[in-house]
């Protein structure tokens, strides 16, 4: 199934939020490619713009934030300018997300097997029998024992891990072909992570999916990911091939970013990467408080005055890779 | 997470021009925000205005209420500034003269209310266990049965008088206070100065009402608003069925008296509903004003 | 085990309702003891106009020379087996006239009811879509109003408008003189109908929106109303069902905890109107010092008020799923 031309391309895109004091650029000029039937890993720490970018492309931002600028393109139909009415038909039909909080983000007054059902009755207009044995199949599918019986139980009567399993089927319920998965898996055991990435990994192999992995776990991004970007307070500051960043990262802080991630470690190490971070020191900035050049400059070792004053463009470190940053280049010459 | 990334920049904007401002006492601060609100000075200007007029207002007019002044029913502007009653008493006059029983009933039957409230939510959330459970059940019997009706039973049964009116009120309306009471209590009763407090030795009175009680007040002090402007309605009320004091007219009362000429003489009742309306909305515009000042975040959001 | 357990929780309930209520009557036997004078002349009331004989013989029926408890036990007894006096006024058994009156004043507290929550839900979650909005500012408006106005005098404001100056309903009672037949006969009864249930909703039509408002803007910012949007669900879908099932599990409790304040305004409502009910017949019982009638309306609100919170807690248990399996 795998393709090589993008299926979904966000180019230049921008959002803003509005408040009293005046506009904040919460996501600036970001540009993102995911293959058919490919996984993109969005990484990056919260408050980055991640989640920001998975619901602008739902066209789903809360209240006082906008798309001010670029263009999101799902297989050639840009849909910062689809209507309402096409935006309701691409949700959770052509594109759909699976979030964060498995507990709360289900409807605790409606069963599981309504919640799924209603997908499916809304894109497919199957009537109520024929969605509920969708529903029954997808339950089945996301591994739920006794699937027929759990049809008509309540969010509360299941786990955490089986409510992300319920948030699965019912974003597969209508065979999207992109999933939008925002950190899956933060609010679960260590164990239950790795089943619902097995899951997720079996069903795109299954379906031809394409998923958008957004987390801040580099371990599950090299499991799972095949391209990678990684974003800093509303930058996209690098992007590129998972094996490629895995092994060359080449902006500082996906550097630091990998040594504090205990799983990949050894392996950077053993490639002689940049000196070993442990932790990045520093903080955030605050949005709306930003440096004026190069937003990681505050907290990068490597950072100079040049740094400090000019925004750093994107710079091509390997076939398709490239990273955000003034002292990319010299590495990689060196 | 993306309901933080929200939240936090709207409350940045909240709190930022707080510390700009030169630090204040924390009760000027309170009537600063209440001041500017337009709504709650409105209300107090409002309040203001009426009390005056029940005060001073019968001197100043100078038409005796109990007396007939005039034809039966003549209608506003046609002799009297509002019109006359079924057996030609002065409307204003009684107006003026009918303030003073219900605004005293009112703050009075409100102060019990607020007092009987604390002292059952106080005991209730501080002791917990058996005696939060029996008090509860005796709260709950108090919210459930019909206020009004066995105020209504109080005041037959021991004859209508100031007093007596005063007593069915307060008896009956302060189940609310009693559980938003125990629920400050129950949350206080946790937090670390209390608990330093209780290790240092505290006694129980010390620690229920020098302690516990000033912090828990806020919301207290925001519904005792809420009660005082149901007292009056209540007062109102049980004065149209006939239980005020026979020897004061109320507002409740002329209404009640002229409620068979409604239909003659529109102005007998809908000038004293328009006092206690009036009064009523003064005090919850005051009662949201303090709420808006003592916790100044929630306002975005109400 | 299940069933078990539910049918002991029911039980309990059930249990506890009849303690109140028991309660009611214990404090119906209280004010009969502490009401200045001779118990029996509560009983029978100041204008009951009773022979000296009848006294005497009251006397003796209820224990008045035995103790304060034995007669406590001969007053639940009677109650419990319906006798609840006799009103010398009305020349009836108390419990007679009050079954007599109970089914206006249900009708009555049940439509204002059903007008409060729709009316006052449907304009608290409109408004809830745009906090800021114009609607918004009107439910405030409305609800202050709502709050302040007595509702006798809301009842007597209608009056004049509609039934007098523009005269579509009738003022007051609740049939013609010439009672119509068939179908005619309940088209007169709401016609009379409509006048005191909407004064009577309007208190509860400001309340319920500025609840609904408040539990509407707190569900449609929850996770889950995201989930639905996602799915691609219309935004009628999303307020109107996902939103609207959650925001009205608030209501619903309010509900049963203001059935009896809603019965007290009833009281009022009643008499403004000249409604045929319990609240009425209150009121003249009031007029007539016939403490009887008045204290078996106090007994009785007590009963209708427990009814209506196990309708509530059925409503509630039916509204949210949660609530089911504890």
């Amino acid at each position: 199934m795998t393709d090589t031309a993008p299926f979904l391309e966000i180019i230049d895109l921008s959002v803003e939020m509005k408040t009293e004091t005046g506009t904040i650029r919460v996501l600036d000029n970001v540009s993102l490619q995911i293959r058919r039937g490919t996984t993109l890993g969005i990484v990056g720490e919260s408050g980055c713009g991640k989640s920001m970018t998975a619901l602008a492309m739902m066209r789903l931002l809360p209240p006082g934030f906008e798309i001010t600028s670029g263009q999101i393109i799902l297989d050639g139909e840009d849909i910062t300018r689809a209507s309402d009415a096409r935006m309701r038909a691409l949700r959770g039909n052509d594109i759909s997300m699976i979030f964060q909080e498995p507990m709360t983000s289900l409807n605790p007054v409606f069963t599981v097997g309504d919640q799924i059902a209603e997908a499916v009755r809304q894109h497919q207009g199957l009537d109520k029998a024929k969605a509920e044995q969708r529903a029954i199949e997808m339950l089945k599918s996301v591994q739920i024992p006794g699937a027929e019986a759990r049809l008509h139980s309540y969010p509360h009567e299941f786990s955490g891990g089986m409510r992300q399993r319920v948030m699965i089927a019912m974003a597969l319920a209508c065979q999207p072909r992109l999933i939008i998965a925002d950190e899956p898996t933060t609010a679960l055991d260590v164990t239950v992570q790795a089943q619902i990435f097995a899951l997720m990994r079996e069903l795109q192999e299954e379906t031809g999916t394409a998923i958008m992995l957004i987390t801040h776990d580099l371990g599950a991004v090299a499991e799972l990911a095949d391209d990678v970007a990684v974003f800093y307070s509303g930058w996209r500051i690098e992007s590129g091939p998972a094996a490629s960043i895995l092994r060359n990262a080449s902006h500082p802080y996906t550097s630091g970013l990998m040594s504090c991630t205990p799983r990949l470690r050894l392996g950077k190490a053993a490639a002689g990467g940049a000196a070993d971070l442990r932790e990045i020191a520093g903080m955030v900035p605050q949005l709306g408080q930003m440096p004026q050049g190069c937003r990681f400059a505050p907290r990068c070792a490597l950072a100079d005055d040049h740094c400090r004053s000019a925004v750093p463009p994107d710079v091509g470190v390997a076939p398709a890779h490239s990273a955000k940053c003034w002292k990319t280049e010299a590495e990689v010459l060196a | 997470m993306n309901t933080q990334a929200i939240a936090s920049p709207d409350a940045r904007a909240d709190t930022a021009p707080l510390p700009a401002s030169k630090p204040d006492h924390p009760l000027r601060e309170t009537l600063k925000i209440f001041l500017k609100n337009k709504s709650a000075a409105g209300g107090l200007i409002l309040l203001t205005i009426i009390l005056l007029g029940t005060t001073i207002g019968p001197a100043l007019y100078g038409v005796d209420a109990y007396e007939m002044v005039w034809m039966p029913l003549s209608p506003p502007g046609d002799g009297t500034p509002l019109g006359t009653d079924y057996i030609g008493r002065d409307i204003l006059a009684g107006i003026l003269i009918g303030g003073r029983v219900t605004l005293i009933v009112g703050a009075a039957s409100a102060v019990m209310t607020i007092v009987i409230g604390i002292l059952v939510g106080a005991f209730s959330g501080f002791f917990g266990g058996r005696v939060d459970a029996a008090l509860m059940k005796f709260t709950e019997f108090f919210q459930v049965l019909p206020s009004l009706l066995l105020a209504m039973v109080l005041v037959t049964i021991f004859s209508p008088s100031i007093g007596t009116i005063i007593f069915a009120i307060g008896i009956v309306g302060w189940a609310q206070v009693a559980r938003l009471t125990r629920a400050e209590f129950l949350r206080i009763g946790n937090l670390e100065y209390v608990k330093a407090a209780r290790a240092a030795g505290a006694r129980d009175g010390y620690l229920m009402f020098r302690v516990i009680l000033p912090g828990s007040l806020p919301p207290i002090i925001v519904s005792s608003a809420l009660v005082t402007g149901a007292s009056i309605l209540f007062e109102a009320g049980l004065g149209y069925l006939g239980l005020g004091d026979p020897n004061t007219l109320s507002w409740g009362m002329i209404i009640g008296q002229n409620q068979n000429y409604l239909l003659d003489a529109w102005w007998t009742v809908t000038c004293p509903g328009i006092a206690i309306f009036l009064t009523v909305l003064a005090i919850s515009l005051i009662g949201d004003g303090i709420n808006d000042a003592l916790n100044p975040r929630a306002r975005k959001r109400a | 085990m299940d069933t078990f357990q539910r049918l002991s929780s029911t039980f309990k309930r059930l249990l506890e309702a009849f303690l109140l209520v028991m309660a009611v009557v214990v404090l119906n036997f209280l004010l009969i003891q502490l009401a200045p004078g001779d118990p029996v002349e509560v009983i029978v009331g100041e204008m009951g106009g009773a022979s000296e004989e009848l006294m005497a013989q009251l006397r003796a029926q209820y224990g008045l020379d035995r103790p304060v408890i034995e007669q406590l036990g001969i007053y639940v007894g009677k109650v419990l087996t319906g006798d609840l006096g006799y009103s010398y006024y009305f020349n009836t058994p108390v419990l007679d006239l009050l079954l007599q009156r109970v089914p206006a004043t249900v009708l009555l507290v049940m439509t204002a009811l059903f007008l409060s929550v729709l009316v006052g839900t449907i304009a608290g979650a409109v408004s809830a879509k745009k906090p800021d909005g114009i609607g918004s500012h009107i439910v405030t408006i409305i609800s202050l109003v709502g709050y302040s106005a007595p509702v006798f005098w809301i009842g007597m404001m209608l009056i004049i408008l509609f039934a007098s100056m523009w005269p579509i309903f009738p003022v007051a009672g609740m049939y013609s003189i010439r009672r119509p037949d068939g179908f005619a006969y309940y088209v007169d009864i709401l016609h009379h109908l409509a006048l005191p249930a909407i004064t009577l909703a309007t208190i509860y039509v400001a309340f319920y929106s500025r609840l609904a408002r408040t539990s509407m803007i707190e569900v449609l910012g929850q996770d889950y109303i995201r989930t639905a949007r996602a799915k691609g669900l219309s935004e009628r879908k999303v307020v109107w069902k996902h939103g609207l099932k959650n925001g009205l599990i608030p209501i619903v409790t309010m509900v049963g905890l203001q059935f009896g304040q809603l019965f007290a305004g009833a009281v009022l409502v009643e008499t403004v109107f000249n409604w045929p009910g319990l609240g009425r017949l209150a009121y003249e019982s009031i007029l007539r010092r016939d403490y009887p009638t008045l204290l078996g309306i106090l007994l009785f609100s007590a009963v209708l008020v427990m009814i209506a919170n196990a309708l509530t807690d059925l409503a509630y248990r039916w509204i949210d799923p949660r609530i089911r399996k504890t």
